[in-house]
């Protein structure tokens, strides 16, 4: 019986929960910030205690359920939704990991809860969608039409944008030819990272990513404008903040993957190289991705929000062309054998060739 | 009458390149706007610690001024209460114990909540009597406690006047230009 996975599942989703609360505390100072205001500064020192007086608050609130709710989905959509998130983690490495096809791999200390699976990226991307059930159940039970209107949008929203991060992802699957995450970090710890050969694959992925994730630009199942709170509306205390504790699960899952897939994971030329301190490579790999949550901060109070017919067309008409074009592009060169920079060109000549097609002028519409 | 073709201006919506059809300048771009206002100064005003700054004609809660002796100045005119739009003022004169005036305020009681801060009894006024503060979070628990009474008002004036945010605007000595003619020249 191998104890440290127990204490490893144990130390990370603690560490994951009080993560969740940090991010919010963390995502209100940066929206304040970029506002010219000061942010949550009342409870303990710099407002750092806010995370505790909201997780309070969410624990002592009266558990409701709307009468004409279906009870037992009501309930069950946000523990789905948190365990599925959850779940996706399970084969993220989030810390430095070794190479894993030496044969002495699996009886070391690696920073991963499952160790070496094979099928790491599909059961990411597998578990990860199904985040969107309890989005759907939860708008569905609520039985209120904003909580519908949601949870339908969310539906379609993450169908569609499921196959661009599906597609975008393959070409890394096939420069590294591993779906298993620990050999694509340790593939891009010996040689390079991929985001030099899949400049375009990262940008549709991280785009993807935002959908997939319900942040804003593409929060449309929560617009608040148009549908209250959208599939939570009818939501409150504890269940609420599950909502809340999948999505940025959800988020840094995210996070990690685009650090691990196209940023070399913990590698970082000089600095944490194969024969580092662990120490080095974790902070390594925690300062990466934070960084991208970051980002998706700074993102979120930059960009407005999507209308929905565009949200569909930039899957459809853009992304997913432009997904299929650069794994061709990848198939190319993997099969002919050619040096793998080329890629580096090809990807910005697609997305340059993208722009040059939709600059030609639309036929001007003439009203019958 | 129909707009003539000259004053007709047709405007057509400027073209896309190639940089704005790709997006990605227009949203690094934004991305540099938000991340300049990180590193701009706060506005934000910590209240109950930091006061604002207030303008020195604001309209907030009213005192009753005293003279260099320590009495009201006010001589009961009913000039505020006539001007009042809200009726908020109420006054009770009765005949004054001191030699200099005819009458003074029995009772003078302003409803605070009925009260929509106007300043216009403050410029009824002929003696400079009534004055509005600077003083703007005023709260009670009931609404009786909300009537302030002549002692309330002149306390908010022992309060306001040496704070120096809201001078008292007539000089001291005289009782007021309505007893003494000349001085403001009518």
């Amino acid at each position: 019986m191998d104890y440290s996975v127990i204490i490893t599942i144990l130390v990370v989703f603690g560490i994951l929960q009080g993560l969740a609360g940090g991010l919010v505390y963390v995502e209100r100072k940066i929206c304040a910030y970029m506002q010219n205001r000061i942010g949550p500064n009342r409870v303990g020192p710099v407002g750092l205690l806010q995370v505790l007086a909201d997780g309070l608050k969410f624990i002592m609130k009266e558990e409701f359920v709307p009468r004409y709710a279906d009870k037992v989905l009501f309930i069950l959509a946000p523990a789905l939704g948190v365990t599925c998130a959850m779940l996706a983690f399970a084969v993220v490495p989030f810390g430095p990991t070794g190479d894993p096809s030496l044969p002495g791999y699996k009886d070391d200390y690696q920073f991963i809860i499952a160790k070496n699976v094979d099928i790491g990226v599909l059961f990411i991307l597998a578990v990860g969608s199904l985040t969107v059930y309890g989005i759907i159940l939860g708008g569905w039970a609520s039985n209120s039409k904003y909580s519908l209107i949601g949870g339908l949008r969310s539906s379609a929203q993450i169908i569609s944008y499921e196959i661009p991060l599906g597609l975008s992802l393959l070409g890394v699957i096939l420069i590294s030819g591993s779906v298993n995450l620990e050999t694509i970090i340790w593939r891009q710890a010996t040689t390079h990272w991929n985001i030099w050969f899949q400049p375009l694959g990262f940008l549709l992925f991280m785009i993807s990513t935002f959908a997939e994730c319900n942040r804003l630009p593409f929060d449309l199942p929560e617009t608040e404008q148009e549908l209250v709170g959208g599939y939570h509306t009818e939501y409150n205390a504890m269940k609420l903040a599950f909502f809340f504790l999948g999505e940025y699960v959800h988020m840094v899952t995210a996070c990690f993957l685009m650090v691990i897939l196209f940023f070399g994971g913990w590698h970082f030329p000089l600095i944490a190289e194969t024969d580092s301190w662990l120490i080095v490579k974790l902070i390594v790999f925690l300062v990466k991705m934070s960084a991208f949550i970051l980002f998706f901060m700074l993102i979120r109070w930059t960009i407005p929000r999507f209308r929905f017919d565009q949200l569909m067309s930039l899957a459809w008409k853009v992304f997913i062309p432009l997904a299929l074009v650069n794994l061709v592009a990848v198939m190319i060169v993997k099969e002919l054998d050619l040096w793998l920079w080329l890629l580096l060109p090809a990807s910005l000549a697609i997305l340059a060739g993208a722009g040059f097609i939709t600059t030609k002028p639309a036929p001007r519409k003439v009203p019958v | 009458m129909p707009i003539a073709e000259t004053d007709v201006r047709w405007v057509k919506a400027p073209t896309l390149g190639l940089l704005d059809r790709l997006y990605l300048p227009a949203i690094a771009q934004g991305l540099g706007t938000t991340i300049k206002h990180i590193f701009q100064p706060r506005v934000t005003q910590q209240f109950p610690e930091q006061r604002p700054d207030l303008p020195a004609n604001y309209r907030g809660l009213h005192r009753l001024n005293r003279d260099t002796d320590g009495r009201v100045k006010c001589v009961a005119c009913f000039m505020c209460s006539t001007a009042c739009p809200a009726r908020c003022i109420d006054i009770v004169a009765a005949p004054s114990p001191w030699p200099d005036r005819e009458k003074y305020p029995e009772m003078f009681v302003i409803d605070e909540l009925r009260c929509i801060y106007c300043g216009l009894c403050e410029q009824a006024c002929p003696c400079d009597a009534i004055e509005l503060t600077s003083m703007f979070d005023l709260t009670g628990l009931s609404r009786e406690e909300m009537m302030f009474d002549k002692e309330k008002l002149l306390s908010v004036f022992d309060q306001t006047a040496g704070i120096g945010k809201d001078p008292v605007r007539t000089k001291g000595g005289k009782l007021s230009c309505a007893s003494e003619p000349n001085v403001a020249g009518i």
